[in-house]
């Protein structure tokens, strides 16, 4: 049943309920729906490379924070940024990248740890660190993604995109057939729990629409023929410093602290297209749960297991 | 945790070093250099623990089985056992040394790199020591968020003699020295952090809470190296990791930071300082002035704090400070007036001060002149050198490089050069020029690496003498290659960045005294129109379907004698006598070949 599912993935046409029927006996068989997720990763990518597209860096960077101030340690965030604008020479503001024009919150701060930085962002790095078929002689733990099968994994990219593709580096694409393959080896090789797939590029959505993996959310930026704008431009560093889907995203996570009971499905209900100038997308049909009862911090944030300690007395640790 | 703390300050001897050792000790020199700039040069020394060894003379294959790291960062140690490395030297730098201006590299040059990144290592692995470089580079790459894993054999040169391991006396003969440029590599906050990660208190107080990303990485030239050596006396061996942060800092733009925060806005009229000795001075014409005289910085202006208090850990409590204790050194002249909050002065005298770091107490010093101009004698360079590339055109090029000697004494160095195998040099058309007359005579010795094209690149390393007060200029030439598709990168219009060369002046002994690296120069090879590929197959596929539709055809087809069909053609009336009918209103004509048809309507 799932070679026959994996080889119609492959054809122009995906039949959903074929789909749905591996997808259901996928998770039945690995009895995912009573254990809840141990840890959490996030891999953000950008993909742009050049000075006029400090909005695509600024975005990554951005998500960066959100991550890290919700908890995710460094040791499990892989960041991707194929190109260096902090200490670019064009940079007017050295060591600094700013999201907004108001240069009041500075991304590039004293503990910023970026694993695959300039030319070692390609489309073979990203789907390699994926499904992790990278040489374990050679590659430090760092730069992989040491994910088990009870980890959540908030996956964000950013570039330009069009139907189906993103562009990396202005040299190669990717395909979303591409990103449904790695994410089907990821399962079939226990790499994830759950995915959170975040994608801000023109025809974002186009960009899930291939995957056919149990548990995956996918939200996209636009529609199909339809382009992402950049939100606003700061005329002293010279160019657009943010994406307009990342930035309603930002304002809304910003409510979010690390207790916080906020869910996705009020996340996708503060999408407005009005704001956006194109309609987000949100793929659901792949996952189990409601959506209104899965925490933010779930994908956002880190699992901080904590036990109650009830001993009065300190003494009790001897026993 | 508190008695474990109080221990590690009380009694040194528990890193197993002789005598009352601090195992880690930070400094801080500073020296105004002409034009209103600073260079601070931050160290940073950390002794690992020993191992002990029976030896006469340790071998330092000994550190292998190190397990009392001490304050020494266990991950660096770590790398260096898994990959048999001896000692490796590693260096970012950004920006250009001015030698003309400053004189010569702070510590000689002995800790400078340059552009980008470079990394040497001496590797105790026989013939595995290929496989371990590639380890240890990665592992580094993952440590420092450097792109240090595109070090590969094309941009590996083996066994340099420019470079002397730290350990003269130790039997070198198994040891293999590997060494790696990166030119094109940024150096950028991510590097500082693990950098500063390194040290035992992490750039929370002492010295290393000034290095911030947004200062230190705006400056005219600064460079992070990082030099893990091993050390052995008669009890045994152990790692010693110096850490060196230099950076030429403009006092100006610091302090023009705090008004503006670097918002580019043009100075106002009446605060412009025009040079008036120019002829075309003006109402309307000003040609700024150098520099400024009257000036007055702290500290925390130029790193935007103050240093946070004073780093306990690895510290023995002194009760009498000598100058081998001091913190932060400044080198002045009588111009320069030096004022200070927290701190305590070991020594001041008109030319230098040292200041020793209180602890729990920040540290800010307060510099003010009149006369900025009067900073501390350069101390010239024993050499100068300018390299550059010559020629035009996208088939051949040429590489010049002067040497100038301002001594009266004659240099003998060692310059290495390290070409990537795509820029092909023609030894023959190697050339000296003094004083206009080409000569032989300053060249000494050659060591030649030819390339392979695809597994490494070219090195070549010339020992020249330079007589006193005389410039050399060396040429040569080289051809351009057209590369595979595949190979160029992304920006590939932008050019191909060339390490720069290594000079290595030794003295009598061989031993090397100063060490100046040229600048990288970008290499703009012929690249290729990129869409060429989606042309082709395009234009291919069509043909190609085109062809083999019409012989496909031709082979296949066969034409079969439909009787029926036939007599149904030869029944239509023709076009003409069609058109006839319509417009001459004649009667429908029949077909001239209908007794024709006939004959097959049966």
């Amino acid at each position: 049943m799932s070679l026959i599912a994996l080889c119609v993935a492959q054809g122009d046409q995906i039949d959903q309920q074929i789909v749905q029927q591996y997808v259901d006996d996928q998770r039945a068989s690995r009895g995912v729906l009573e254990s809840k997720h141990t840890n959490n990763w996030a891999v953000l990518v950008s993909t742009s490379r050049f000075w006029f597209n400090y909005r695509h860096l600024a975005n990554a960077l951005s998500m960066y924070r959100t991550v890290k101030r919700l908890g995710i340690p460094d040791s499990q965030i892989i960041l991707m940024l194929a190109d260096d604008v902090a200490c670019n020479p064009r940079n007017a503001f050295p060591g600094t990248v700013y999201n907004n024009a108001n240069r009041a919150l500075d991304l590039y701060s004293n503990n910023i740890e970026v694993d695959y930085r300039g030319y070692e962002v390609t489309v073979d790095t990203f789907l390699r660190v994926l499904t992790d078929k990278v040489d374990p002689a050679l590659t430090p733990r760092s730069k992989r993604l040491m994910t088990d099968q009870n980890s959540n994994i908030f996956i964000y990219l950013t570039g330009h995109g069009g139907n189906e593709f993103l562009k990396f580096q202005d040299a190669e694409e990717i395909s979303a057939f591409d990103i449904a393959d790695a994410f089907a080896q990821m399962w079939e090789t226990k790499r994830y729990k759950e995915i959170l797939f975040m994608i801000d590029t023109c025809q974002a959505n186009t960009m899930y629409s291939k995957i056919y993996s149990p548990n995956v959310i996918g939200v996209g930026s636009s529609e199909l023929d339809e382009s992402s704008y950049s939100h606003h431009a700061d005329s002293d560093v010279g160019v657009a410093v943010i994406d307009r889907f990342t930035y309603y995203n930002l304002e809304f996570l910003e409510k979010v602290e690390k207790g916080s009971k906020l869910t996705l499905q009020d996340l996708f209900d503060s999408y407005d297209p009005k704001e956006i100038h194109s309609h987000a997308g949100v793929r659901t049909d792949l996952y189990h749960r409601n959506l209104s009862q899965v925490l933010i911090t779930d994908f956002f944030g880190n699992v901080q297991p904590v036990e109650v300690d009830t001993f009065d007395d300190d003494d009790d640790y001897d026993k | 945790m508190a008695m474990v703390l109080l221990s590690l300050v009380v009694q040194p001897v528990v890193f197993g070093l002789e005598g009352p050792h601090n195992p880690y000790r930070e400094t801080l020199d500073v020296v105004p250099l002409p034009r209103n700039l600073v260079l601070t040069t931050f160290a940073f020394d950390l002794m690992s623990g020993s191992v002990e060894s029976s030896d006469i003379e340790p071998n330092p294959d000994v550190l292998a089985n190190l397990t009392r790291y001490g304050l020494f960062p266990r991950t660096v140690g770590q790398i260096m056992a898994s990959t048999k490395t001896r000692e490796f030297h590693l260096r970012f730098v950004q920006g250009r040394w001015d030698s003309e201006e400053w004189g010569a590299l702070p510590y000689n040059g002995q800790y400078a790199g340059g552009t980008g990144l470079e990394i040497w290592a001496w590797i105790n692995g026989g013939s595995d020591s290929d496989q371990l470089w590639y380890e240890l580079v990665n592992a580094l790459s993952g440590l420092f968020c450097a792109s240090l894993n595109f070090i590969d054999s094309t941009r590996t040169t083996e066994n340099p003699i420019s470079f002397k391991p730290h350990s003269h006396s130790v039997d070198l003969s198994s040891l293999r020295l590997f060494h790696g440029a990166l030119p094109q590599e940024t150096v950028c906050t991510e590097n500082l952090t693990p950098f500063m990660k390194l040290l035992p208190c992490k750039g929370r107080t002492g010295l290393s809470s000034l290095l911030d990303g947004h200062r230190v990485f705006d400056s005219r030239w600064q460079s992070m190296s990082l030099d893990v050596v091993p050390e052995c006396d008669q009890a045994g061996c152990s790692l010693r990791m110096s850490q060196k942060v230099d950076v030429v800092l403009d006092t100006l733009r610091a302090l023009n930071r705090q008004v503006n925060n670097y918002v580019p806005v043009p100075v106002p009229k009446e605060e412009l300082l025009c040079d008036m000795s120019k002829p075309y001075h003006s109402d309307t014409t000003c040609f700024p002035w150098p520099m400024i005289q009257n000036l007055k910085w702290k500290i925390s202006d130029l790193f935007g704090k103050a240093v946070q208090g004073k780093c306990m850990l690895g510290q023995t409590q002194k009760p009498e400070l000598t100058e081998e204790d001091y913190n932060v050194r400044l080198n002045l002249t009588k111009a320069w007036s030096i004022s200070r909050t927290g701190g305590h002065v070991i020594s001041s005298f008109a030319e230098q001060a040292t200041v020793a770091i209180q602890d729990h107490e920040e540290l800010d010093l307060s510099f003010d002149t009149q006369n900025a101009s009067f900073v501390p004698p350069i101390q010239s360079p024993p050499i100068y050198v300018q390299r550059s590339m010559t020629g035009r055109g996208q088939q051949n090029g040429g590489m010049r490089t002067s040497f100038r000697n301002p001594s009266l004494a004659s240099v003998t160095f060692i310059y290495f050069e390290s070409l990537p195998w795509y820029m092909k040099p023609y030894l023959s058309t190697l050339k000296f020029v003094v004083d206009g007359i080409e000569t032989d005579s300053v060249l000494k010795e050659i060591n030649y690496r030819p390339f392979l094209e695809r597994v490494r690149g070219t090195s070549i390393e010339l020992t020249l003498q330079v007589p006193p007060n005389t410039t050399v200029s060396l040429s040569y030439d080289f051809d351009k290659t057209l590369i595979y598709l595949a190979e160029y990168p992304p920006d590939a219009n932008r050019g191909f960045d060339v390490p720069p060369g290594i000079l290595t002046i030794l003295d009598k002994d061989n031993s090397d005294i100063y060490t100046l690296r040229t600048s990288s120069l970008l290499l703009s090879l012929p690249t290729p129109d990129f869409s060429m590929p989606y042309n082709v197959i395009i234009l291919t596929s069509t043909v190609m379907a085109l062809a083999f539709g019409t012989v496909f055809n031709i082979l296949i087809r066969r034409f079969v004698y439909d009787s029926a069909l036939e007599a149904e053609i030869l029944l239509r009336p023709s076009l003409k006598e069609r058109l006839s009918a319509r417009f001459l209103r004649r009667k429908s004509p029949s077909s001239r070949n209908s007794e024709e048809a006939k004959k097959y309507q049966s």
